[in-house]
């Protein structure tokens, strides 16, 4: 069956990876590509990345720092960032984006959703959509627009989107829980996948999300940054709620790790620790 | 040794780079190209595909390369593998944006993915194999592995000795085929991390091996 997706969320902001907090203040993370190879490493199932200042500086998100992350990703790429034409979609697509995510073009020129779904079909177009309550944000001029995130994201799927990348702005950077109410209305309510981000602090909240029937996946951001392997121990976690199908296949799998309430891994027995002195694992080269 | 063993077909729409970045941390120094004395020389190809039925074969005619893929795959046996699109590609039509003739060379055609109470089209992200059929390119992948998919149509098989595995979504849906030489994925093995990987692997040794 289709797993829950755990997506991890890279914001570019002068070429350098970064926290986001409520949509205005940034703390520097480090190097897109060590992201990318690390999240590859713990196990993640996508990555999205997103310039954020791409289209106030009215560019691209620069595709040469596209090209060489890519590299390192062996899970799919989702990119975004000033995207305004079917040239931009197709030099990101040449340059190792696997999906393109749209944001500011589809308010700015909507039938860029409908020619790109045609050309490049619908599976490979994210709508992203900046929530504030039950209403579309502007992140430019930081105001709520007039639609609400149902009226805008139907709009988006009549167009030919393919996924609905929903961003809380209240909950960014914040770290208490996602939306959940919002997040299961909408799920409901949508013909095509949806995935939800903001909020995530710990891992009750992935699950709190995950067990939302509809919704696709989590996007994560700040999250994953901070603590070592946070990818491989949160798919441990989840992997032992029998509800929730997630795919834990990294190497590192924690699989048979006991948590505690805080979700911290427990000590294993003397006796195993002893034992795992002696294991023998092969390194498996493909 | 002149010329390139794998070619990965360039017919405008496909994420040629995720495939070739693959294929180099595999070793393998794969070409890019719709030259016909590259596909001449090549012992293997890709096909690969993300976009639309209707361009991807109107650039595959407009580029003049049916014919002499047609030619080393189908008559002189050299192994191909169709990725997504590419899979699809390979059916006798798909009713993707209006009917449009595929290449025909696997008995079946492309149709959409239903949606329903549970299910959204398209159909994102990690499902697991059942393997129905051993197949070389399924070699070392346990039946339960997860693969990447990202597809709103897909290959409804006439001749079911063709499939090799399926997954479940709402349906059961083709995820590989092989009929002799020509080997297919509905999934993205160069998005797939180790499974994937593995699978590729399979795949330059089924060319590496190949007297073809």
């Amino acid at each position: 069956m289709l797993k829950k997706r755990l997506i991890a969320s890279l914001v570019l902001k002068d070429a350098q990876v970064v926290q986001s907090i409520g949509f205005s203040r940034y703390l520097p993370i480090g190097s897109l590509k060590i992201c990318v190879e690390n999240l590859n490493r713990f196990g993640i199932d996508e990555i999205v990345i997103i310039d954020i200042d791409a289209t106030k500086k009215n560019q691209l998100i620069d595709t040469d720092l596209v090209k060489e992350a890519a590299k390192y990703s062996f899970v799919p790429l989702s990119v975004g960032g000033g995207i305004k034409t079917i040239k931009d979609i197709e030099l990101l697509m040449h340059s190792g984006a696997d999906k393109v995510v749209i944001n500011q073009a589809f308010w700015q020129n909507p039938q860029l959703i409908k020619k790109s779904s045609d050309i490049f079909g619908n599976q490979c177009i994210v709508v992203s959509m900046d929530a504030y309550e039950e209403k579309c944000y502007d992140y430019i001029t930081q105001n709520k627009r007039d639609k609400t995130v149902l009226e805008a994201a139907q709009k988006a799927i009549s167009l030919g989107a393919g996924e609905i990348l929903l961003n809380s702005v209240q909950r960014d950077g914040i770290k208490k829980g996602m939306d959940i109410e919002s997040i299961q209305y909408l799920a409901n309510s949508l013909s095509i996948p949806l995935i939800a981000q903001g909020g995530v602090g710990n891992t009750h909240h992935i699950k709190e999300a995950f067990r939302i029937k509809n919704l696709s996946a989590v996007a994560v951001g700040n999250f994953f940054h901070f603590i070592e392997h946070s990818v491989n121990i949160t798919k441990g976690v989840l992997a032992s709620a029998t509800d929730i199908p997630i795919r834990n296949e990294a190497e590192a799998n924690y699989k048979d790790a006991v948590f505690d309430e805080e979700l911290r891994v427990a000590k294993k027995s003397d006796e195993e620790l002893r034992d795992m002195l002696f294991e023998y694992h092969k390194a498996e080269i493909i | 040794m002149s010329g390139k063993k794998i070619v990965i077909i360039d017919h405008g729409v496909g994420n040629t780079h995720s495939i070739a970045n693959a294929l180099d941390f595999l070793g393998c120094d794969a070409l890019l190209s719709s030259c016909h004395a590259d596909i001449e020389n090549a012992k293997g190809y890709i096909l690969p595909g993300v976009g639309a039925f209707k361009i991807a074969m109107q650039n595959l005619q407009e580029q003049d390369i049916i014919d002499i893929l047609e030619k080393n795959v189908l008559s002189r046996n050299k192994p191909i593998l169709g990725i997504c699109l590419g899979m699809q590609l390979l059916a006798k039509s798909s009713v993707e944006g209006g009917l449009h003739k595929g290449l025909g060379w696997i008995d079946a055609t492309v149709q959409p993915l239903q949606t329903s109470a549970n299910i959204r089209v398209p159909h994102v992200g990690w499902n697991n194999i059942k393997i129905v059929q051993n197949s070389k390119l399924l070699k070392n992948i346990q039946t339960d592995s997860n693969f990447y998919f990202d597809h709103s149509f897909h290959v409804v098989c006439d001749d079911k000795t063709v499939e090799t595995s399926t997954i479940f979504y709402g349906e059961n849906i083709t995820a590989s085929v092989q009929k002799a030489n020509i080997f297919a994925t509905q999934f993205h093995p160069e998005k797939s991390q180790t499974a994937g990987l593995k699978l590729l692997r399979n795949f330059l040794d089924i060319v590496e091996k190949s007297d073809a």
